[in-house]
């Protein structure tokens, strides 16, 4: 192969996937397997709240993740690291506002997204379990790691204050509503 | 207007409007390109450059200012030897995604680092909270520069002509 290059030919080669003859599904009439399989997490935060302001702080994040096969480590758990601190300021900061049809926080100083000061620590773990369907049985990583935060972020605000928020962003005035609609447990 | 100042080390002297964005200034006039834009508005600090040593947003800095300034950009960084270092051992720890903040990172993270005797997390923290990363959680950039501060071959930062590294790697 490498002579041939070398004497001036072209080679091209194509690789192509083909998912287990089961695995179909009808797009006209929504029909079949959309998700074949699942990547799964544990993901667990340890949260601060200010008692006087109930501003909230992530301070460790730990997330166990099964992605199916590790393509590239480095990255995968870049992707994982990435998206926790994506959920948590989904948790805690993000909302975009629409009013008659405009943004009211189009840019980023009025759309707030996390920094280095509200980032915790994060430990994370990778698991393997090859799954048949996809290429070298890599089940996906990308949306896993937003999952779980703001459920793990609500249960330790109201593990630390008492106080179950039902919505998100959980910012001090919702908590605060939380208690005033005597949800305090 | 006319304004003189030294870039990465070299003495330059440009003609523009005194508004004139130093952003654009490098991208347009200079070709230095590995500056980005994000917000435009000094919010995210993609656009952070070094000048006198200090970080700051070239999307806010007018060229009015620059006359007889010291600036340093993620080019003169990747020009020393132990910048060039530094920033391969950043990337290959996963410090960098889709790299739009990463040239103002590495800049923070260089300053903080030719700075600081003895690097810690907190320490890592406020130096770069003024740059804001969109894609990695900064777990993996916090690491990378945690690293570098225990190597006796740091990065150092070489703002200045006769900084030997810097003159060095110019002759070569
Ligand atoms: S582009 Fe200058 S701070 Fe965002
Ligand atoms: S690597 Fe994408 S914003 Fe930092």
């Amino acid at each position: 192969m490498l002579d041939y290059l070398e004497a001036g030919g072209e080679a091209e080669h194509h690789v192509r996937h083909e998912p287990p003859k089961w695995q179909i599904f009808d797009e006209e009439h929504y029909h079949g397997f959309a998700y074949p399989t699942y990547s799964y997490a544990a993901q667990v935060v340890d949260a601060e709240v200010d008692p006087d302001t109930l501003e909230v702080q992530a301070t460790r994040a730990t997330v166990v993740a099964e992605v199916g096969r590790i393509i590239h480590e480095v990255q995968c758990r870049g992707q994982v690291e990435g998206g926790t601190l994506q959920g948590l300021g989904w948790a805690l900061l993000e909302e975009m506002k629409v009013e008659n049809g405009h943004y009211r926080n189009d840019r980023m100083a009025t759309y707030i997204v996390p920094t280095i000061l509200d980032a915790p620590e994060m430990e994370v773990e990778l698991m393997e379990a090859p799954w048949e369907g996809p290429p070298f049985g890599a089940k996906g990583v990308g949306e896993l790691p937003m999952d779980g935060i703001a459920p793990a972020v609500c249960a330790a605000v109201e593990n630390a204050v008492g106080i179950a928020v039902d919505r998100i962003p959980a910012t001090p005035e919702r908590i605060l509503d939380g208690a005033d609609e005597g949800w305090a447990s | 207007m006319r304004v003189a100042f030294t870039l990465n080390g070299r003495p330059v002297e440009v003609e523009g409007q005194g508004d004139e964005r130093l952003l654009d200034l490098l991208r347009r006039h200079f070709r230095l390109t590995g500056t980005k834009e994000g917000c435009g508005e000094g919010e995210c600090g993609a656009c952070t450059v070094l000048m006198d040593g200090a970080a700051v947003l070239s999307c806010l800095t007018p060229l009015v200012q620059l006359d007889g300034r010291e600036l340093f950009t993620v080019e003169g960084l990747e020009a020393t030897t132990r910048g060039s270092q530094f920033l391969e051992r950043f990337a290959a720890g996963g410090g960098t995604q889709c790299g739009a903040c990463t040239p103002g990172i590495v800049l923070s993270a260089a300053r903080y680092l030719s700075e600081t005797p003895v690097v810690d997390r907190n320490g890592i923290r406020r130096a770069l909270a003024g740059n804001i990363c969109r894609c990695t959680g900064y777990e993996a950039i916090v690491k990378a520069i945690e690293a570098e501060g225990g190597r006796k071959d740091r990065v150092q930062l070489a703002l200045h002509p006769s900084d030997p590294e810097l003159t060095e790697e110019r002759e070569s």
